[in-house]
């Protein structure tokens, strides 16, 4: 997908790791980007990224930051959905002699983080890309949609994600709006390290068949490609080396 | 561009509609992702967006061949 100075990407979680890196690729590559999170602890405005700090859940925060950085007659061209945070915590577990069941604090903040806000993000975006000629969404599952031991609420809201991404393909895809995911495995960013110990990670790269973890490059080629392919719709790319294979 | 054409056109098969006062809920096959089609059908007709009033007034065969006229 060629650049165009009129034609906009927005990039939701550009405040984490891999959203800064991908907001900055695409600024580099000579888009107008608008970066939107709730805090950046990465990237920020520069250049051709325009930052805006809002909270992902509220919808008309969402409406306002679209409808001040971008002009009424310049259309989003991209959406690269990568809101999200991962958390560990097991179904039941022992808390010294007690055992503790999830918490559902912790359950509606990584569903609000991981599925909410991606929705919402979404489908605002969607609301302008359809009077302006269509787009493309990127929205970011994992192979956790599947179910992984430790991550229920992630798993969950990651195979929510799969399954709002398929729903938007079909009643968006007629009014020229193609909604994509990447699922990945692991990816060697900042936030996967926060989120796991290095043996654990050390463990993944040796379970996948590549031997290694992926890298933020990867995961641009997987979205550039979902972006620029005019007859992916509904489509889940899964990333992760072969790892749940 | 009349009504039943836009219509026909966005329900993608050729349609009988009784007659001009007929709700386009009763019509076979309509439903609300036909009536997104439709409002974003018409602004690109009409050359500008529809108001929520405009949008509200949509209810009838009728209704849509009133708004087309006044483009």
């Amino acid at each position: 997908m060629a650049a165009d100075v009129d034609r906009w990407v927005v990039v939701s979680g550009a405040g984490g790791a891999l959203g800064a890196a991908l907001a900055k690729h695409h600024a580099e590559a000579g888009w107008r980007v608008l970066a939107l999170d709730r805090k950046f602890e990465s990237g920020g405005s520069a250049g051709n990224i325009t930052a805006c700090t809002i909270d992902l859940l509220i919808e008309a925060e969402v409406h306002k930051a679209l409808a001040d950085h971008i002009p009424a007659n310049q259309p989003i061209a991209l959406l690269i959905n990568a809101v999200g945070q991962i958390w560990n915590e097991p179904i039941l577990a022992m808390r010294g002699a007690r055992l503790a069941a999830h918490s559902l604090d912790t359950w509606r903040t990584v569903i609000d983080a991981n599925l909410n806000a991606p929705f919402v993000v979404a489908t605002q975006v969607a609301a302008r890309m359809v009077r302006r000629g269509g787009g493309a969404i990127v929205n970011f599952s994992s192979i956790a949609s599947k179910g992984n031991a430790g991550q229920a609420a992630y798993s969950a809201a990651k195979a929510g994600i799969e399954g709002l991404t398929r729903t938007m393909a079909i009643e968006l895809g007629p009014l020229g709006v193609r909604v994509n995911a990447v699922a990945l495995g692991f990816i060697d960013v900042a936030t996967t390290k926060a989120a796991l110990t290095g043996e654990r990670l050390q463990e993944y790269a040796q379970k996948t068949p590549l031997g290694r973890l992926g890298d933020v490059g990867e995961v641009i080629g997987a979205i550039e490609f979902l972006a620029a392919n005019s007859f992916a719709n509904g489509t889940i790319v899964r990333l992760d080396g072969g790892l749940r294979l | 561009m009349d009504a039943r054409e836009l219509i026909a056109e966005v329900l993608r098969k050729s349609i009988v509609i009784p007659s001009s006062d007929a709700l386009l809920a009763h019509i076979d096959g309509w439903d609300s992702l036909k009536g997104v089609r439709l409002v974003l059908r018409m602004e690109e007709i009409m050359g500008r967006e529809l108001s929520e009033g405009d949008i509200e007034t949509l209810q009838s065969v009728e209704d849509v061949d009133r708004l087309l006229k006044v483009a």
